[in-house]
């Protein structure tokens, strides 16, 4: 049998592989020409020519929408009011459905306090991991959902999962002030999926 | 090899882009307009949306210049912006759906000449179409790793996965484009889904 790509790619770029396998390649013509057509392709590709230039410049653009924007605002943040406001739309539907059985609040696992400014990281953290076992504690989603509640739901998902990848990225580059704001949005962002998911639970009992 | 280490920048051009010298931050985006604007252009393959990245990208590296501790160049921190630019795009749900439509009715991208073993400029052109024929995932990975220089665990951990998930897009990215651009030829190769020795 022959080597399979993902080895001549590894002989290519002098990862470890199998002994073997070298051995077979150093031996059969099939192979070796085959591993010489990756080296080409990889040749091939970092030889292409850069992008052409485009017909406009694109400065006074860029330029325009930094003066457009002098404060850095974030996607995020951007966001952040439009789910605190599906957040309030849903609540205020639930008081209004289920005014009398409303139960009491609970305590601020249901409803967490407003992140301090002064909160560390460690603290960031912590409050990110006390509303993920909230969130785990919950009963799963309903198979049949509210247009109302999930399409917030998802969207609020959807932004942890950014700020997920954005934490690896920031961790690798050892970014503690950026870090720090990610877990800043990361608990304002679980926060209100905590409550939505709290509601749509609530409206699934009725 | 990466556009990005052909750039280059006069010493005091980041810090007097930081202090809010426009002179400088237009440097900037002089030095890294191209390589960025590759590089977005090869990994999301839309000419008009890696245009749009790129200024996105230029918008980010300067609104975030305090953020660049000068402990890396310069020019891997705008790569590295650049390449998050363009994952982020190609994860997003409405980015995802466009392309399912697009792929409907698609013929913009153009299709590989029938004998693309040719030379020149001719086969630069088909190696773009082949590239942009890719799924997003190997056609990233490819270029990552193949041109960007990157290894398959920093490839991995950028699209959330293990560097085993970067090899195995890698092999397949090179089986594609082989078929893409040398139809025929690769019934003939020696490159069985297993083996055995």
């Amino acid at each position: 049998m022959h080597a399979r790509i993902d080895d001549l790619l590894s002989l290519r770029d002098g990862a470890p592989v199998d002994a073997r396998v070298r051995v077979h390649v150093d031996g059969c013509a099939q192979c070796a020409a085959e591993l010489a057509r990756t080296v080409a392709l990889r040749e091939r590709l970092q030889a292409l020519p850069p992008a052409a230039e485009s017909g406009t410049d694109a400065w006074p653009a860029i330029q325009a929408r930094l003066a457009a924007a002098p404060q850095r605002v974030s996607r995020l943040n951007r966001a952040a009011p439009f789910a605190a406001a599906a957040s309030v739309a849903a609540l205020g539907l639930f008081a209004t459905l289920r005014w009398v059985d409303m139960p009491a609040p609970d305590t601020a696992a249901s409803r967490p306090p407003v992140v301090p400014e002064a909160a560390s990281l460690a603290d960031l953290r912590e409050r990110s991991q006390a509303l993920e076992a909230l969130l785990a504690a919950m009963p799963e989603r309903p198979a049949v959902e509210r247009a109302g509640t999930s399409v917030p739901i998802e969207s609020l998902q959807a932004q942890v999962q950014w700020l997920d990848h954005q934490l690896s990225l920031a961790g690798a580059d050892g970014r503690s002030a950026e870090s720090e704001q990610l877990w800043r949005d990361r608990v304002e962002v679980m926060n209100s999926l905590v409550q939505l998911r709290a509601v749509e639970a609530q409206l699934v009992a009725l | 090899m990466s556009a990005f280490l052909d750039s280059d920048l006069p010493p005091d051009t980041v810090s007097r882009a930081r202090a809010g010298a426009v002179d400088a931050q237009e440097s900037i985006y002089r030095a890294f307009q191209r390589p960025v604007r590759t590089l977005a252009r090869r990994l999301v393959s839309r000419a008009a949306v890696a245009e749009e990245l790129a200024q996105d990208v230029f918008i980010e590296v300067l609104q975030s210049l305090r953020q660049f501790d000068g402990r890396g160049s310069f020019a891997g921190w705008v790569r590295a912006i650049t390449v998050r630019k363009c994952l982020m795009h190609l994860r997003s749900p409405w980015q995802r759906g466009l392309r399912w439509v697009e792929a409907l009715t698609d013929d913009d991208l153009g299709t590989v000449s029938a004998n693309a073993e040719h030379e020149g400029p001719a086969a630069a052109v088909d190696l773009e179409r082949a590239l942009a024929q890719l799924g997003d995932t190997a056609r990233v990975v490819v270029w990552l790793h193949d041109v960007e220089g990157y290894t398959h665990a920093e490839i991995g951990a950028l699209l959330g996965g293990t560097a085993s998930l970067s090899k195995s897009q890698l092999a397949r990215a090179h089986q594609r484009l082989r078929e893409l651009l040398e139809p025929g030829g690769v019934t003939a190769s020696c490159m069985p889904a297993s083996t055995t020795y």
